[in-house]
């Protein structure tokens, strides 16, 4: 099965848990406007490059991203952006293949020339982590294939960042768990600069590029004080990804869709299922033989 | 125990605390004013105060405010009790009475320094401004500045060097004021006035750390927060909007603080003491219901407010370029009133601030309805003594979940007055039904 799927359902739960549990000023006709926006976009795309429909699944995950991070008061603007993500993919590109994550770029442009629209990157708080972790975990043991190594790397080096921060300042270890429990830092992380289709094509490549990310977001957070520090450093960071790609050529990224073919696929995920559950009954098997 | 920003030192042994702490900050691009006030109650010499700035600061930078202008800025945003009046209901609908009643929550009661180069201390600047004498120091390291401020008569609360040496680190001064007896006596007040000031920094922050050291428990803090855009929000705190909006029983309008402090004390439990609560947010040209008139420009000058021209935002989503821009007399102003209840456990952090561009309004508003209290005579004034019967049960209800108070005693409290109004209701009733069909008609 696609794993966009499961990007997808994570992401949709995660912003009605938001919208019901947490004040994100979002209303239904913001969620039509964002969604109806991105898909009529990406539609007008397929028809005209002759895409699979299956790419709707990725417009899809835009403006959820969207719909989680984006704040203004303005309709027109969440069109926009909506629209915009989805266009980026199109304009900016390099053989072949688009640079910038499309959420990121909508946010950072409206950020940067707009004062009408902002982030909350407290809208979390604490307590949603937990959930946010399990609904990781389980994409994360499900498919590997998603290049989760950029998420560690890029959160090994942050926190790292931040660690030192902390004994440099003397400050007591609690600012750094708290430092460490942001949703948004997770969702960055695990959806933003996790976007296998706009990273460095090769792991080292990926590993330095969430360095880079990590110091440009320490530096614009603390020593520009600047909020949105981490999607504004994978934005200015991104157009790099073209020279990483050049310098350490890589296999080039492929939804399982684009690659073998759906039928196939789907194939292959319920054969991986089966595996997994055949061990569990020898795990069961062998427990009860030890009692 | 109520805390600041910064933290106070002792110059005796006596405890010093601060009952409540005001802040308001008015910031455009980096620009920030920054007044300060607290309910200290301790003797004036032994006052001391010390917040981290992150620039020296030039004498006209600083200043000593009014107490009656942060009264009127919380008497402008705080919560709010309204109270409406049932139209008879045998009238056709007419419209609501309305009346804004103030709830401010906060109950308003009211040595020659040396230089010592060894402990990498140094006096930058020294003013005398009203009743403060003001130093800004710039130390190198945290316990050298500990010593020197000890030296010098100054008893720090236990732990302070290690809450000071995060700021040292980031290369921030120290702004450090003690009363001038002399100076304070000339004032004729009996309390300590407001300090304001006023630089120029990237850092939309304010330094809670230090107000931890010495304080026993969590701290109450009301920021007030004003800006040219919109509504404020902490980026490393959840904000939450404090809980609004419902109709609670009459009785609460004699017991507002206490509905006010126990509805918020039972909402930061929720919240697992973890977040900040937003208990307004307007432009500051308006209000509705009005707890207290806004603010004149005069006194938003006094505040720190410095975009003084009247401006009109184009940008702004309320108003659309086209035909007539609205007319402003005053500066625009956006009021963001945030109340923050934090100790050291669940604010490890001091608080970072953005300004959004959500110009949607806010407030902290309670509702009372008063029952319809004049005869009436109809059929729909059954109808209506049942609703009002099931309103009064549901804002008693209300009322127990907001306060966690128990249902029996706000019961209670209710009797007396609903008691009256149901009776009254009864006798006016049934004196209707007990007249005969021609004295309707002869009348």
């Amino acid at each position: 099965m696609d794993p966009r799927f499961y990007q997808i359902s994570f992401l949709a739960s995660f912003l009605v848990l938001g919208v019901i549990f947490r004040d994100f000023r979002l209303g239904w006709l913001q969620v039509f406007v964002v969604i109806a926006s991105g898909t009529l976009t990406q539609s007008l795309a397929i028809l005209k490059f002759r895409l699979s429909w299956t790419t709707l699944r990725s417009a899809l995950i835009s403006s959820l991203g969207l719909l989680m991070l984006f704040r203004t008061q303005s309709y027109l603007l969440l069109g926009a952006a909506s629209s915009l993500a989805i266009l980026s993919k199109f304009v900016f590109r390099y053989r072949g293949k688009h640079f910038f994550n499309p959420t990121n770029f909508a946010i950072c442009f409206f950020l940067l020339t707009s004062s009408a629209v902002w982030i909350s990157p407290a809208q979390w708080g604490e307590e949603f982590l937990v959930f946010a972790w399990i609904g990781l975990l389980g994409i994360l043991v499900t498919h590997r294939a998603l290049r989760n190594d950029i998420s560690y790397s890029f959160l090994g080096w942050y926190l790292l960042f931040l660690f030192v921060r902390v004994l440099y300042l003397g400050q007591p270890y609690t600012v750094f768990f708290h430092q460490l429990k942001s949703g948004s830092l997770i969702l960055f992380a695990f959806f933003m600069i996790s976007d296998p289709k706009s990273t460095p094509d090769n792991r080292w490549g990926r590993i330095i590029f969430a360095g880079a990310v990590a110091a440009l977001t320490y530096v614009i957070k603390f020593q520009l004080y600047n909020p949105n520090a981490l999607v504004l450093a994978l934005f200015f960071l991104s157009p790099l990804t073209p020279l990483i790609d050049k310098l350490l050529p890589a296999k080039r990224f492929e939804w399982p869709t684009e690659k073998n073919g759906e039928k196939n696929h789907a194939s292959n995920f319920y054969n991986n299922i089966y595996s997994r559950i055949s061990s569990v009954g020898v795990l069961r098997f062998l427990c009860g033989q030890g009692r | 125990m109520w805390g600041f920003c910064g933290f106070y030192v002792a110059k005796a042994d006596s405890s010093l605390y601060n009952k409540a702490s005001q802040v308001v900050l008015v910031r455009h691009d980096n620009k920030t004013a920054l007044t300060m006030f607290s309910d200290y109650q301790g003797e004036m010499k032994d006052f001391a105060l010390v917040v981290p700035v992150p620039e020296v600061l030039t004498r006209e930078q600083i200043n000593v405010a009014d107490r009656s202008i942060i009264e009127r800025v919380d008497a402008f945003s705080a919560p709010r009790l309204v109270e409406y009046f049932d139209p008879n209901p045998c009238d056709p609908p007419m419209v609501y009475g309305v009346r804004a009643m103030k709830g401010s929550m906060l109950s308003s009661a009211g040595g020659e320094p040396t230089s010592n180069k060894t402990l990498g201390v140094t006096i930058e600047a020294q003013y005398t401004v009203g009743e403060y004498d003001i130093l800004i120091l710039g130390a190198k390291e945290s316990l050298g500045l500990e010593k020197w401020l000890t030296e010098n008569g100054y008893k720090l609360p236990k732990g302070a060097s290690k809450a000071i040496e995060p700021y040292i680190k980031q290369n921030l001064k120290f702004f450090v004021a003690k009363v001038n007896l002399a100076e304070q006596v000339k004032t004729g007040f009996q309390y300590l006035r407001p300090i304001q000031f006023a630089y120029e920094s990237p850092k939309f922050m304010l330094p809670i750390r230090l107000g931890m050291v010495n304080s026993d428990g969590p701290q109450d803090m009301l920021v007030y927060a004003i800006t040219k855009k919109g509504r404020v929000e902490t980026t490393n705190y959840r904000t939450v909007k404090l809980p609004t909006g419902m109709d609670v029983p009459l009785y609460v309008k004699s017991r507002f603080s206490d509905f006010y402090r126990a509805m918020f004390e039972v909402a930061h439990k929720k919240e697992n003491k973890k977040v900040v609560f937003l208990e307004y947010a307007w432009n500051m040209g308006w209000c509705d219901p009005c707890a207290a008139d806004p603010l004149t420009q005069e006194e938003l000058k006094k505040l720190g407010v410095f975009w003084t021209e009247p401006t009109f935002n184009l940008k702004s989503p309320k108003v659309r370029p086209g035909i007539f821009p609205p007319l402003q007399v005053q500066p625009e102003a956006y009021i963001t009133r945030l109340h923050v209840k934090y100790d050291s456990e669940n604010f490890p952090e001091d608080l970072f601030f953005q300004e959004t561009s959500d110009s949607e309004n806010f407030q902290g508003r309670y509702v009372l309805r008063h029952a319809w209290a004049g005869e009436m005579k109809c059929e729909a004034a059954k109808g209506y003594k049942k609703e009002l019967k099931s309103r009064r049960d549901k804002e008693a209800q209300v009322l127990a979940q907001l306060t966690q108070w128990k249902l029996e005693e706000i019961y209670k409290e209710m009797g007396k007055s609903t008691e009256i109004e149901l009776s009254n209701f009864n006798e006016s009733s049934e004196k209707s039904s007990e007249k005969k069909w021609y004295q309707n008609i002869f009348k």
